[in-house]
């Protein structure tokens, strides 16, 4: 009797233990229908950049860097929603700090041409004139950043060089005003040579006879004319002008030394000696050269 | 009067340079040349780009100075350079046949004045100049370097009785002057059968030197379709470069109507029953008024799920329009939807994108109860399992124990 009855008990806690497993996972209906794909978000790729090569500076203006690189993203092309990039000097690392003469940024670079997994991520930069020569500074690097909807990141970069610019800008005329034969001039008339390249320069000088159209006038010789780099000097210590830049003096020739940046500018310092024999209005030609330093 | 105290009593006025405020600019880039490699009695050419962000036309000269001047040849030697703008001057060398091995330096001065027309202020006739010295280094070898580096190919689509145009540029990268040979194959759609061969060596390259070489191939027993081409280069009896194209020879008439399918979209993500916008973006870029319809196929792993298309719309010449169409997903999954616009009974090459679809989430006011059953049960279960086991043990036990003592 007794056997029978923990036979019982144990056949209906069995069939009590099913039922409730079965109410417990959902039962049947319930299996059939929660199939699930689970669809991860994987970060995006950044695939090779290609950055304007070389980059080729004019003076004392910009010009338009580009970089461009093929952004995958499993997720597809869409799943992309943002793409950032720096141009900077390599030396510096991509976390420098903007500025026009190794560093720049764009926070939105142009995302076209997406198709199945792949867009084109393409970053500009407007480089001024300043920017560091890669022969004085070393390679420039091109990096872009790929972000995605959930915030994945990608980076990827390649190198490039910046050309150097040989560059300059005359903005004072020498005027020597009126004088007297057998006059000096009595203070400095100046004029401003300014870099607007990238390089680093000093500069060559040289001229012409001054042609004189007063009835009968001699021309003035080109070594009448004197220059020197420091201000107040004595005609006596300044430089002759010749025709022939190869004369130019130390001083200008080679340490002038006129820096790059985006406001650097020397003045030069001139003189002149009226000989005898001359009248009227006179004219001449001189020739400022940069040679780079 | 004495001549000399007659010209002391007269003013001079002597000017160096123009007496209003002007201002002259030049730049140039590269600021020095090396030319690596030269050949004795050889050849090399670069570029100088000058450039000037003033407001005056200016006369510009090129002259060489040092020991390579004699060497050294402009093209152009002069131009006039118009205000804020750029000009671009080759610098060829060509050193002697007798010269020995070695450096050899000099300068390219690139000289700016005032355009005489330009009406810059030129006080009493006088100019001023500026100029931007270029150095100049030549390394003279005799090593011979024969290399060849294609920049592309490439191959037109052709109309009927047109001959189709394959364009190589290449650059010479070596020291010595090369005519590379072209070998070209077109093959039918399948790319199974050679339909005609043919060989280009036309075209010899200077060293340093870039070349486009222009191959024209007359398809006069063509028919209508899609050909595909095959393009090797040698040098000497190396192939260098090779590389697959194809192209299309299409009734008379055809390119006037031309179209491109810019892109496709879809959003990257939604959710089970969204309705989806499927956006074709096309624009007309042929001579045509046309019409433009775009059809989305909608893909679940392999499988098709569904086909819909857009309005057909018109677009006018170099007009964009955007092509679309609606889908409502009800399973979840990675989509893709693979697009193509047809137009003017063309069309367009096949465009796709990924649609990430998430199933719909619970609703809140269950999760505590899931939470629960998740909690509790396995263990209410382990316990009747654990009972289950002690009462067919005790059954077994008492049984096994009457069969002894009845035996008994």
């Amino acid at each position: 009797m007794a056997m029978k009855e923990y036979t019982r008990i144990s056949v209906v806690l069995a069939f009590v233990a099913i039922v409730t497993l079965q109410l417990a996972t959902g039962g049947p209906e319930t299996e059939t229908a929660t199939t699930t794909v689970t669809i991860n978000n994987v970060a995006p790729v950044v695939g090779t950049v290609t950055p304007t090569s070389p980059v080729v500076l004019s003076e004392h203006t910009t010009v338009t860097v580009t970089c461009s690189a093929t952004v995958n993203d499993s997720n597809g092309w869409e799943d992309v929603s943002t793409a950032n990039g720096t141009f900077y000097l390599d030396s510096l690392g991509g976390g420098c700090t903007p500025n026009n003469a190794n560093c720049y940024t764009n926070a939105s670079c142009a995302l076209s041409g997406g198709s199945d997994t792949t867009v084109t991520a393409t970053c500009e930069y407007t480089v001024q004139w300043y920017a560091q020569a890669s022969t004085d500074e070393g390679n420039w690097n091109c990096a872009i950043t790929a972000t995605d909807t959930a915030a994945n990141d990608d980076t990827n970069s390649t190198t490039t060089t910046v050309s150097d610019l040989l560059a300059l800008d005359i903005t004072t005329p020498i005027a020597f005003g009126t004088m007297s034969v057998g006059q000096t001039s009595s203070s400095d008339s100046t004029d401003t040579v300014t870099n607007t390249g990238n390089v680093r320069f000093d500069i060559n000088v040289n001229g012409t006879n001054m042609t004189c159209d007063g009835a009968e006038s001699n021309p003035i010789g080109v070594t009448y004319i004197r220059y020197h780099h420091d201000s107040g000097q004595d005609y006596s210590n300044m430089t002759s002008l010749t025709t022939n830049p190869a004369d130019t003096a130390a001083g200008l020739k080679t340490n002038f030394d006129l820096v790059e940046g985006a406001a650097s500018d020397k003045l030069t310092y001139w003189k002149i000696s009226i000989p005898t024999g001359v009248s009227g209005s006179c004219t001449g030609y001189s020739q400022f050269e940069a040679v780079k330093g | 009067m004495d001549r000399t105290v007659r010209l002391a009593v007269v003013l001079a006025f002597c000017m160096l340079f123009v007496d209003a405020a002007a201002a002259l600019s030049i730049g140039v880039s590269p600021g020095n040349i090396d030319f690596k490699d030269l050949m004795r009695g050889g050849y090399a050419e670069d570029n100088i780009l000058v450039s000037t962000s003033g407001n005056e036309t200016l006369n510009i000269t090129i002259s060489a100075r040092d020991e390579i001047s004699s060497w050294l040849v402009f093209e152009p030697s002069s131009l006039i350079l118009q205000p804020h703008s750029t000009a671009n001057i080759q610098v060829m060398i060509r050193p002697p046949g007798d010269i020995a091995n070695g450096v050899y330096n000099g300068i390219a001065s690139v000289s700016a004045r005032p355009n005489a027309t330009s009406g810059v202020a030129a006080g009493a006739g006088m100019t001023i100049g500026v100029a931007a010295a270029v150095k100049i280094a030549a390394e003279v070898t005799d090593n011979e370097i024969k290399t060849l580096s294609i920049k592309d190919i490439t191959v037109k689509d052709v109309e009927e009785l047109h001959p189709t145009e394959i364009t190589v540029m290449a650059t010479n990268t070596g020291n010595v002057k090369i005519r590379p040979r072209i070998v070209i194959s077109i093959y039918d759609q399948a790319q199974e059968n050679v339909l005609k061969s043919l060989e280009y060596s036309d075209t010899e390259i200077l060293p340093t030197s870039d070349a486009t070489m222009l191959i024209l191939i007359p398809l006069d027993d063509f028919k209508i379709g899609q050909y595909w081409v095959s393009v090797m280069v040698f040098l000497d009896e190396t192939a260098i470069y090779s590389r697959v194209l194809t192209f299309d020879y299409l009734e008379r008439g055809s390119l006037r109507v031309k179209g491109e399918f810019n892109s496709i979209s879809a959003g990257a993500w939604v959710q089970v029953g969204d309705v989806v916008k499927l956006d074709a973006s096309f624009t007309n870029t042929g001579q045509m008024i046309t019409t433009a319809k775009a059809k989305f196929e909608i893909y679940l792993g392999d499988a098709l799920k569904d086909v819909v298309e857009s309005e057909e719309l018109q677009v006018d010449v170099a007009e964009t329009k955007n092509l679309v169409a609606y889908y409502k997903p009800v399973v979840d999954g990675r989509y893709e939807i693979k697009s193509v616009v047809s137009y003017s009974r063309k069309i367009t090459e096949e465009k796709s994108t990924i649609l990430n679809v998430r199933p719909i989430p619970l609703p809140e006011v269950q999760t505590p109860v899931v939470e629960q059953k998740t909690d509790y049960m396995p263990y209410i279960l382990m316990a009747l399992v654990v009972i289950i086991i002690i009462l067919a043990a005790k059954s077994f036990h008492i049984r096994h124990t009457r069969k002894k003592t009845s035996k008994e």
